[in-house]
């Protein structure tokens, strides 16, 4: 087996835009469920709906990309206000439901046939992120890193601005939870009625929570999109906001760095049981109808969901979770 | 608490339900709610003292929480007026905006928030943070000192309740009594003018019930007004200045916790109006029903 590949690859699987894509967007689902307890099913339709904001804002309307950049934000806003102003006084379960609908009516409007002209269809858009790339102090063509973890230029510019936004709402959240208004969204995690009868308006709180993490989620998606210079529907489907609550519960709910090292863990995970699957049929050890066609992909999905189902037995907590903590919430 | 608050005698207020009271800080007014056919609180008019301990009694489903839900903006009365230290307040009220007003409640069933220490608990409940506010939190500096000050007063409300030595611990490690002395530590940081305790002393130790009776009674001392429903007559007898007594809905009885055990309508609404009667049938072999003359003393 060349171990030094396959390690190779899991660095740089760690590394990556999409662990610091995951870290974004998991920061984020953090300020909603770890921290406020709200169920959101739904975080790839606020990615979605960031990149597309940018996306359509410049191909459209030819906005300059610090002004697409901000539209992608607000879509985020508003996405969160939308389903916030109808679910948020409801139980819990509510807004779970309408979230992972909300996700799946999103990606399934920008795909449409319909709005083809304006959102491209199946096919998406691409070709627009050029401008977010004028900053970059990375020649394109040259391969930038340390022995044989390379990377091209463009791909290490995205990846400096991915992982220092990822560490930048880190950060965010960070003082937010040490001061009286992440109290109060503690606070109505352990129980909203407790936090009522003590004069705090729940509803409001958990609408600034949707909306911060919404945001966070589409600076994901629009980091995301502008790494892969294009935004495409089907990038945003249900299983992604899956993965990325499993990069959350892998570094451990409601705990500030979590996020980070639970996107690097899970993407880790992924190169390694990918590389260490394949290696071992290439040398022999495993048979080969193992990972023949596109069963490769599908049982390295079987190994981590085994993980994940270990991990729940017997650190139910996470990496950087408190099981004593974690096992008040059932008293 | 050298001080002890001044408070108006028991002994000229009529006995009556409904009766008027010399400096009212709560006056309810034909308040109803109803649950489909089920009128569950039919109150025509109710008034409680500023620096009395009123107890609501009655037997189960009285109707005792729903009316405490109703008076504390947890439900909305189908119709209803009251008013709140001489405010009327409006129909459709949050919990949020009579906290912040100055009436403060507790939950029969705890809610200690488990997952917080004992010290957070209590910081919660300050009113008015600045860094409660999305941006103000961000800068540290805007509400540092507003929260020492915070932390001060919750020190020294823990330090009067002997809770003081668990300040770090997460409050779900508490036992039951302590959350509930927890819970009403927590809602005096709220400033209230009138604390209103669902059953403060259910499922609590007898050694710990004493202490907490002692507290609501520095509460009273203190010069806030006390509402608390509770089921067990010797802490009514103990810590009430007055007595309300609810059945099916409706205020039935009003009066001094002596006056209160003795008289007939009370004792009918927990026991029935034919206890302590034969059961007698007629000819048809139906039971006959005697009239008692409710409401007059025994």
């Amino acid at each position: 087996m060349d171990w030094s590949s396959i390690f190779t690859n899991a660095v740089l699987a760690g590394i990556s835009r999409e662990a610091a894509v995951f870290a974004i967007a998991a920061v984020g689902l953090n300020i909603h469920f770890g921290y406020t307890g709200l169920l959101n099913f739904g975080q790839v339709g606020f990615m979605a709906v960031g990149a597309y904001g940018v996306g359509i804002s410049i191909t459209q309307y030819n906005a300059p990309p610090w002004l697409a950049f901000l539209i992608g934000l607000l879509a985020a806003v508003v996405l969160a206000l939308l389903l916030g102003v109808p679910t948020l006084r409801l139980r819990a379960d509510y807004l779970a439901i309408v979230t992972i609908a909300a996700s799946e009516i999103i990606r399934l409007v920008f795909r449409s046939v319909a709005l083809s002209d304006w959102s491209g269809g199946s096919n998406g858009i691409s070709g627009w992120a050029d401008g977010f790339y004028t900053w970059s102090p990375f020649d394109p063509s040259v391969r930038y890193g340390i022995g044989t973890i390379k990377v091209f230029g463009n791909q290490a510019w995205i990846m400096l601005l991915g992982w220092s936004l990822a560490v930048i709402v880190t950060l965010i959240t960070l003082l937010l939870m040490r001061s009286p208004w992440g109290r109060v969204l503690k606070a109505i995690r352990e129980d909203e009625d407790a936090a009522r009868a003590l004069g705090k308006n729940a509803y409001f709180y958990k609408m600034q929570s949707l909306v911060l993490g919404g945001v966070f989620g589409g600076l994901a998606g629009i980091v995301l999109s502008v790494g892969q210079s294009t935004v495409q529907p089907d990038a945003y489907s249900p299983p992604v906001t899956f993965f990325i609550w499993t990069a959350l519960i892998l570094g451990g709910v409601g705990r500030i760095w979590s996020p980070i090292f639970g996107a690097i863990a899970f993407w880790v995970i992924l190169s390694l049981s990918n590389n260490l699957l394949e290696g071992a049929v290439q040398a022999g050890y495993l048979p080969a109808a193992i990972t023949a066609g596109a069963r490769g992909g599908a049982v390295r999905f079987i190994i981590v969901g085994a993980g994940l189902a270990l991990l729940m037995a017997f650190r139910p907590q996470g990496m950087f979770g408190d099981r004593n903590e974690m096992m008040l919430a059932d008293r | 608490m050298d001080t002890i608050a001044p408070r108006h005698d028991v002994d000229d207020v009529e006995a009556t339900p409904g009766s008027a009271k010399p400096d009212p800080i709560l006056r309810v007014d034909d308040m109803v709610r109803r649950f489909g056919g089920l009128t569950a609180v039919d109150v025509d008019h109710l008034e409680v003292q500023r620096h009395w301990i009123t107890a609501l009694i009655g037997p189960n489903g009285a109707g005792k929480t729903t009316f405490f839900n109703l008076l504390t903006g947890f439900d909305t009365p189908n119709s209803g007026t009251t008013e709140f230290d001489g405010t009327v307040l409006p129909n459709r009220i949050s919990p949020e905006r009579l906290a912040n007003e100055g009436m403060v409640r507790t939950f029969q069933l705890t809610k200690s928030l488990t997952r917080l220490s004992v010290l957070e608990n209590m910081r919660l409940g300050a009113q008015n943070q600045l860094g409660e506010r999305f941006l103000a939190a961000l800068f540290k500096p805007t509400w540092s000192s507003q929260e020492d000050e915070i932390t001060a007063r919750a020190d020294a409300l823990l330090t009067r309740f002997k809770m003081d030595h668990m300040r770090e611990e997460f409050a779900g490690t508490l036992s039951g009594g302590q959350r509930k002395l927890l819970e009403m530590a927590r809602s005096l940081m709220t400033d209230p003018t009138l604390v209103m305790l669902d059953e403060p002393m259910a499922g609590v130790n007898p050694a710990l019930t004493q202490s907490l009776l002692e507290h609501v009674k520095g509460l009273r001392d203190e010069g806030m007004t006390v509402i608390f429903v509770e089921h067990d007559m010797d802490v009514v007898h103990e810590i009430a200045d007055w007595v309300v007594v609810m059945a099916e809905g409706k205020i039935i009885a009003e009066g001094t916790p002596q006056a209160i055990s003795k008289n007939r309508a009370v004792v009918d609404a927990y026991l029935g109006s034919h206890h302590g009667d034969d059961l007698e049938f007629d000819e048809h072999g139906e039971p006959i029903y005697r009239q008692h003359d409710s409401g007059g003393q025994a």
